[in-house]
């Protein structure tokens, strides 16, 4: 078994994913250099100019730079996805490991509990809650991670489940180990690999829910950019406005696409049938 | 064997009842079946005891109700005087070490993400980890490179004998040795069962043995219990036992064991 393989250039997924991520990432590092512009410096006398040598992807309503937007706009969007993960990741494992291990009525009301936070149509709650507060990058991550944390609690739980009763936990138990250092040391290391590919498909989940709730004009405000709210800006002239609609769509389109390859190639990666 | 008698028992099980819950089709009524049925024995210091019988009699229930992995029905079981089945977590946490067991799925034992080393670790003081681990390693007949290994690096044997020193690092008193050498090749089951003879007189052990192989009791057992279907049928010291069996199903067993 290995540990943390993150590097497999037989595993196709894999390896497609790293370059879709790592071009987008690259993208996101490198763009500033590449443009002295500033994304919200606005410039109505070059209002909607198609790409040129001086505005490489073009300007938008109020001439601002779209490359520029493009690149902050991105920082932005990834920034919420990222963090909203490690949130939603942090809670759902918490949750996730302490239900299975204690198990009994414990474990029976916080499943119950997760049942019905699934319930609730996540894009309408998250909607609903950002529309009512103050529009700000921070609630939105609290929100989106609040409401994204359930499956990964599932997840761990079942992984747990199916650990707990292994003989490695009975030895420890045995040898008078508490409950926290025998989940930390002996529990989570070993489920480990469930954790990373979950987490990695939910960046993309949270990037598509922040890309729709930024494009319905109600995630990340004017004038800071992401890539919703570009694609909001094209949304009146998609054809004619194309380099609005068209390179933030499909730089979402990547780094969706790349997490998931990512979940996909660590998913094999980790199959125990495959990594023994 | 009357000088044993005299002494305190180590281990006094009383009436012990396991009970299982059944799901009989997913009714709100539920039905529990026993496992261990009314089974009482008692082991003194330094001594074997062996509990013999076939796969599914209950036999490894005994040794999961003493750890207090399985709740008992009913019953007591006295360690040193303690009801385990009374104590609060807390107290039976701090009275662990005393009972170690080791479990006959040796691949199993041990955690994969730990290498051999870091599995000592956790369980030796500080102070003692380098001379205590080598130590651990000579007595179970252990090379020092195996430290860096991870279990799944090492042999069947191997695992078995770190799964026996990790045992031992915490300074056990009882072991409860549940099939501990019959996933085993007969060659490396020898050498283990030579290394639990050799350990039980180097630290003054006591074992519950359980085992459905008749041969292996022989090379360990002062007293062996027979168990069929949750219920002990006999207890007597090995050789009485052997010489005198006293129900028919001892006598199958007996009969079908080859010799050591």
């Amino acid at each position: 078994m290995k540990i943390l393989p993150l590097i497999a250039l037989k595993n196709r997924s894999l390896s497609s994913g790293y370059a879709a991520i790592g071009f987008v990432f690259l993208f996101l590092l490198l763009g500033p250099l590449l443009t002295p512009i500033n994304h919200t410096s606005q410039n109505l006398s070059v209002s909607l100019q198609a790409p040129s040598a001086s505005h490489w992807v073009g300007t938008d309503y109020y001439g601002r730079d779209v490359f520029a937007r493009l690149v902050y706009g991105g920082r932005i969007t990834w920034l919420v996805a990222i963090a909203a993960t490690l949130i939603a990741v942090c809670i759902g494992t918490i949750i996730g490991l302490f239900s299975a291990y204690r198990g009994g009525w414990i474990d029976l009301v916080v499943m119950r509990l997760v049942d019905v936070m699934l319930a609730f149509p996540k894009l309408f709650v998250v909607l609903l809650i950002v529309g009512l507060g103050a529009s700000s990058i921070n609630l939105l991550i609290w929100v989106l991670a609040l409401f994204s944390w359930m499956e990964i609690a599932r997840i761990i739980r079942s992984e747990v489940m199916s650990q707990k009763n292994r003989t490695y936990i009975k030895s420890a138990r045995a040898l008078g180990f508490g409950t926290p250092r025998i989940l930390l040391k002996h529990v989570l290391p070993n489920i480990l690999g469930p954790i990373i590919v979950s987490s990695v498909l939910l960046i993309s989940t949270i990037i598509l829910v922040e890309s729709g709730l930024s494009f319905l004009g109600l995630g990340i405000q004017a004038p800071n950019a992401s890539w919703g709210s570009i694609l909001n800006d094209g949304k009146i002239d998609p054809l004619g406005t194309w380099w609005l609609s068209v390179p933030a769509g499909l730089l979402i389109l990547t780094t969706v696409t790349g997490f998931n390859l990512i979940g996909d190639g660590l998913q094999k990666l980790f199959d125990p049938k495959k990594s023994l | 064997m009357n000088s044993t008698l005299q002494k305190q028992p180590i281990l006094e099980v009383n009436s012990l009842q396991v009970e299982y819950p059944v799901n009989n089709s997913g009714g709100f009524r539920r039905k529990n079946k026993p496992a261990v049925i009314d089974v009482s024995f008692k082991i003194f210091p330094g001594e074997c005891f062996a509990i013999v019988g076939e796969s599914g009699c209950g036999k490894s229930s005994i040794i999961e109700a003493i750890l207090g992995f399985v709740q008992a029905k009913r019953g007591s079981i006295l360690f040193e005087k303690q009801d385990l089945l009374k104590l609060s977590p807390w107290s039976f946490r701090k009275l662990r070490p005393l009972i170690q067991p080791v479990f006959q799925d040796y691949n199993q034992a041990l955690n994969p993400r730990m290498r051999i080393g870091d599995i000592f670790k956790e369980t030796l003081p500080v102070h003692l980890r380098d001379s205590q681990t080598d130590q651990l390693l000579a007595s179970a007949g252990l090379s020092r490179e195996i430290l860096n290994y991870f279990p799944h690096q090492l042999s069947g044997g191997q695992k078995q004998r770190v799964v026996l020193a990790r045992a031992l690092s915490v300074n056990p008193t009882l072991l409860l040795l549940d099939e501990p050498v019959t996933s085993q090749d007969l060659s490396v089951a020898v050498q283990i069962v030579e290394l639990l003879i050799s350990l039980r007189k180097t630290n003054n052990l006591t074992f519950l043995l359980v085992s459905h192989n008749l041969s292996i009791v022989q090379l360990l057992a002062d007293r062996v219990a027979v168990m069929k279907n949750g219920q002990f049928l006999e207890q007597q010291p090995l050789a009485q036992l052997l010489s005198d069996p006293r129900h028919n199903y001892t006598k199958t067993i007996i009969n079908q064991t080859v010799a050591p």
